[in-house]
């Protein structure tokens, strides 16, 4: 298993924004989390890169139990390569001042060390895994396009050669046919190297095409788990009906949407203690 | 009648080393018809939908015309514009929590159109708000009108923002965006309000969008942009059906679709057909058709002169191949 969380929980002063949570990752596998805004699953996603420390429960990558302290640089080091992530806004997650070259070989010269000649040998081997030429190795990320500026951030989390690649809502902010190209590269990616993905997403039409598994999320818990196919075609819990029906396609009928979420959220109020 | 005619409509930034930032766009809309305005983002779909309010980019020179319920809008200024805005025509951005003032009541904020737009006393306007709050279903109206934006969630600040814009009992409606920063189920409420009230008063609405599926279920017809033009427009089960422009063909083969969906085919090797390149920046100014670059179908005519938009029927489309690629959608 390249990741196995167990029993997570997290509370925000009185919300509880994480309630039992356990789920995993396969080696090379790829689960997607999903759920709408305040499900919990960014949450879920910043407690597994260590960004956020979970009031309970369990985080293993690759047997390694990443709630342990480490002492040591290279004890540190070698946590932090295991588990890199990928933001929604790369305008926002990349050193403005620093060409795509640099910020590689930043990470490269951490991690690995080597020569100049070796480094440089890697970011060209990064460059080319992630498609991008040598104008866009020259550039800044403001002299790149949305999509560029997300391969670099994608490139520079290969970088470290992790066993898991966290994406939190990776391609949300992409234009269509820009989403497209860095759907099928991260499928691609995937393939070639067998990092395993934690693909947090709210969009579930974007999940079937770089997850073979997924969880869905409501309110701070996984309401249904299973294959990515098997849950899009048939879901069960009522919940991930109500999403499913709500993505616009022709024949879509919004009013019904909206009365099904209104029952949904009748009969949670009526369930919940509160 | 149409509540909203461009025609030629051409935006200019100043400095001249830009193309246009929308060139050349006719749009019509009929009193009670729904249209979509689609494209990526630079497209031109924004500034083409602020136009109908006389929301020009600051020093930018604009050509051409835009007349919403027969007055023209470009030139005017003033109280006229003032008028415009106040009684014709209404927008709803993407983001409510970006276009209402936080330190307000929510009450304040909407009485505040109607007392001075109509002249209205202070206790009228206060009715016809809670009559507006409870038609974009917001329960208890009166408690509404007491809170602050913070206290609503972005769905619930939404149907206030609807009910601002519909205070003035505009015969447009702009909706830039309108759901685009909702969660997915809360899309839906909003969507099914504004279709209601829009139906209800017969208004005409320009929605715009980059989710081409959510404008198909919507719209009547669609206007697909691309670069700041518009590149192809159809009735919306048609352009969905039978798209004629190859841009509207690689965004449909480009967007991701759930197994379910009723229309069309879905492959099941899960993998998507990405439209190649990138999208033109504004200061690229091929002599040919703008998507020539990413087009799968360019040949040497579509790089070295642009073609014009045609009509034949309730269909537009601005492409040298259109009659070739008749059903070769992706």
């Amino acid at each position: 298993m390249s990741l196995e969380a167990q029993g997570l929980c997290k509370r925000f002063g009185p919300l509880l924004a994480v309630d039992h949570v356990s789920f995993s990752v396969a080696d090379g596998g790829s689960l997607g989390l999903v759920g709408e805004s305040g499900s919990g699953k960014t949450t879920i996603a910043r407690i597994v890169a260590g960004l956020e420390r979970a009031d309970g429960g369990s985080v293993r990558v690759d047997g390694t139990d990443r709630g342990v302290h480490v002492r040591g640089r290279a004890a540190r080091l070698a946590r932090a390569r295991q588990v890199q992530m990928v933001f929604q806004d790369p305008y926002l997650s990349l050193d403005p001042r620093l060409t795509t070259v640099e910020t590689l070989t930043e990470v490269i010269a951490l991690h690995d060390g080597g020569t100049r000649v070796a480094r440089r040998e890697r970011v060209d081997e990064l460059l080319d895994q992630v498609g991008l030429g040598d104008r866009e190795a020259a550039a800044l990320p403001r002299q790149l396009s949305g999509g560029q500026r997300q391969r670099v951030a994608i490139a520079r989390a290969l970088a470290a050669r992790p066993r898991l690649l966290i994406l939190d809502e990776a391609v949300a902010a992409l234009d269509v046919s820009i989403q497209a190209q860095i759907l099928n590269l991260l499928a691609d990616i995937r393939t070639q190297t067998g990092i395993g993905y934690l693909f947090v997403s709210h969009d579930l039409a974007v999940v079937r095409y770089v997850t073979d598994h997924v969880a869905v999320m409501y309110r701070g818990r996984v309401v249904e788990r299973g294959q990515t196919a098997a849950v899009l075609a048939a879901p069960r819990h009522p919940y991930t009906q109500l999403l499913l029906a709500s993505v616009p396609r022709p024949g879509w009928d919004p009013t019904a949407v909206a009365q099904a979420r209104r029952a949904l959220q009748a009969n949670n109020a009526s369930e919940e203690p509160s | 009648m149409n509540v909203l005619e461009v025609d030629g409509l051409t935006v200019v930034l100043p400095g001249g080393s830009h193309r246009p930032l929308v060139d050349g766009i006719a749009l019509r809309i009929g009193a009670g018809e729904v249209v979509g305005l689609v494209g990526e983002s630079g497209s031109g779909k924004s500034v083409t939908a602020r136009s109908a309010l006389g929301l020009f980019p600051a020093r930018s020179r604009v050509t051409g015309s835009v007349r919403v319920a027969g007055t023209e809008v470009v030139g005017l200024a003033g109280e006229a514009l003032r008028r415009l805005r106040a009684e014709q025509a209404a927008m709803i951005f993407q983001d409510p929590r970006a276009s209402i003032n936080p330190l307000r009541r929510v009450g304040d904020f909407l009485t505040e159109a109607v007392r001075t737009n109509r002249g209205w006393a202070r206790a009228r306007s206060r009715d016809r708000v809670v009559e507006l709050l409870g038609e974009v279903g917001i329960a208890d109206p009166g408690a509404a009108m007491r809170r602050y934006p913070h206290q609503f969630s972005g769905g619930m600040l939404q149907r206030v923002m609807i009910a601002a814009a519909l205070a003035v009992d505009p015969m447009l409606l702009l909706a830039d965006e309108p759901t685009t920063a909702l969660d997915v189920s809360t899309q839906a409420e909003i969507v099914a309000i504004l279709l209601r009230l829009q139906a209800e008063r017969g208004m005409g609405m320009l929605f715009v969008t980059h989710d081409l599926e959510l404008a198909a279920s919507i719209c009547h017809r669609i206007a697909v942009m691309y670069a700041g033009r518009i590149v192809e427009e159809q009735p919306a089960d048609r352009l969905f059906r039978a798209p004629r422009h190859p841009y509207t063909q690689g965004l449909l083969a480009a967007t991701p679709t759930l197994p379910s969906a009723t229309g069309g085919a879905v492959q099941a090797s899960g993998r998507l057909v990405p439209i190649s390149g990138r999208p033109l920046s504004l200061t690229d100014t091929p002599p040919g058709c703008a998507f020539a670059p990413r087009c799968p179908r360019a040949i040497a005519l579509c790089t070295a002169t642009a073609p014009d938009l045609h009509s034949s029927g309730a269909e537009r489309v601005a492409c040298h191949r259109a009659d070739e690629s008749v059903g070769a959608g992706g």
